[in-house]
């Protein structure tokens, strides 16, 4: 993903007189496109990471051990979620972290960007990857109602893999417009919720 | 007569409308070895699941240890070793730590895995991966799990099968002791004449889904002693009309 980022950085270079790659040298531009990369990353992962712990978990034969014993069914499931969810989230806040302390420190250093960096530019960022990790932990979620519902791993994945593409192309389409972040980050939310309460009632009333 | 610690009351479980166990009703008694026989499909495998509160009856009730199957399922799992269908294990995890990962969800710390191993005759191969093991193997670590814990009742599905002579045979003297020597209960289904016959002290012969006869199996090998195999067969292929 660094690589990513300093090859997005340097597009501008490669033909300075074209005026639509002045985009490019926009810092909260770049952010923007590499925390949506790094999103729909992360969020293929949970559903990756889902699918194994829980879809997996809950089909034909396994799902007999896991009923087997004497524990809370819910509780069960509402642990392997927050762990999906939590494992996501903080990995890619790690991972932002990483590439944005490395990038923001070489562009002070030796910048490629026309734009100023300012402490502004650097929340600004930090916030956006914040919104976006925890979105791609609640695509993750979202993605594995449907492979659950299935009893799926291919489905979740898939269902992960479309989901992505949609909030992507709406946010790509509005980096700089904050309501529609937040409209999709609140939608997005809304279906997390209900597709757990949901996930939780079906393995409550499992029978195997 | 002893205590009843199992018992089903017409009960009745459908899939899709379809009843798969019908009105089935009997009782097992605390210290005995009760042997379900019964065809593939007969419905032996849902029975035990229906006890055990994996399913949940379409109409009448089931309990253990005077525990409803449905209302307070986590108190009989806790207090109930099990087998059922084919085991799984976690397969990247060795014996021992399956065997411990159980004892984890079952809540207890202190039991020596390795004298469990031992006993259903898996001496050393605690830290082995399952992954390596055999059918037969795995058949007996089942075992040993449903038992380490030391559960007043044993629900049993086809606990022999993948087992050569010598491991049924041991497992039968094992099942014997546990009832013998620690009071356990055994409720175990199999489709093997031989198997049941030797083990069993109470036999419930289950066909497509209905319980058509229930008999201590001292009457039984009295009553029959040269033919028990074509008794059971007759009851198993021709059900209530034959029995």
């Amino acid at each position: 993903m660094l690589g990513f980022q300093y090859l997005m950085a340097a597009i501008p270079h490669m033909d300075p007189t074209d005026p639509d790659m002045e985009l490019f040298s926009q810092y909260f531009f770049l952010m923007g496109i590499t925390w949506l990369v790094c999103m729909a990353i992360f969020a293929i992962l949970s559903a990756v990471m889902a699918s194994r712990f829980v879809v997996e978990e809950y089909s034909g034969k396994r799902a007999i051990l896991l009923l087997s014993y004497p524990v809370n069914r819910e509780k069960v499931l509402c642990a392997k979620l927050v762990l999906v969810f939590a494992y996501t989230v903080g990995a890619m806040l790690l991972c932002g972290a990483v590439i944005q302390a490395v990038f923001f420190l070489t562009e002070s250093l030796f910048p490629l960007c026309s734009d100023q960096l300012t402490i502004e530019v650097i929340l600004q960022s930090l916030g956006f990857l914040l919104c976006c990790s925890v979105l791609s932990g609640l695509l993750g979620v979202v993605s594995l109602w449907f492979g659950f519902h299935k009893k799926s791993v291919s489905m979740t994945i898939v269902a992960s893999v479309v989901l992505v593409t949609i909030v992507c192309q709406i946010i790509s389409a509005a980096l700089t417009f904050l309501p529609i972040m937040v409209i999709v980050f609140g939608v997005t939310g809304i279906f997390a919720i209900l597709a757990m309460q949901n996930l939780l009632r079906q393995v409550k009333n499992m029978e195997v | 007569m002893n205590q009843i610690v199992i018992s089903a009351n017409n009960l009745t479980k459908a899939f899709s409308g379809k009843e798969v166990i019908q009105n089935c009703t009997f009782s097992v008694e605390q210290g005995s070895i009760y042997g379900f026989l019964g065809r593939n499909g007969a419905g032996k495998t849902t029975m035990l699941k229906l006890l055990l509160g994996l399913l949940k009856p379409s109409a009448g009730t089931a309990s253990v240890l005077g525990l409803d199957s449905v209302r307070d399922n986590k108190a009989i799992l806790r207090r109930t070793g099990s087998l059922i269908e084919t085991p799984i294990f976690y397969e990247h995890l060795s014996a021992a730590d399956n065997l411990l990962l159980h004892l984890a969800y079952m809540g207890i710390e202190d039991t020596d895995v390795e004298s469990t191993l031992c006993r259903v005759g898996l001496p050393g191969t605690g830290s082995q991966p399952v992954s390596t093991f055999s059918l037969g193997m795995r058949q007996r670590l089942a075992i040993a799990r449903a038992i380490i814990h030391r559960p007043e009742v044993l629900i049993l599905d086809e606990p022999v099968n993948g087992l050569d002579p010598v491991g049924m045979k041991a497992m039968r003297i094992l099942f014997r002791r546990l009832v013998q020597e620690e009071g356990m209960t055994i409720l175990m289904s199999s489709h093997l004449l031989s198997e049941i016959e030797q083990i069993a002290d109470r036999v419930g012969v289950i066909v497509d889904g209905t319980v058509v006869q229930e008999a201590e199996m001292a009457d039984i090998r009295k009553q029959h002693p040269s033919n028990m195999e074509d008794y059971f067969i007759s009851l198993i292929q021709g059900g209530a009309d034959h029995a």
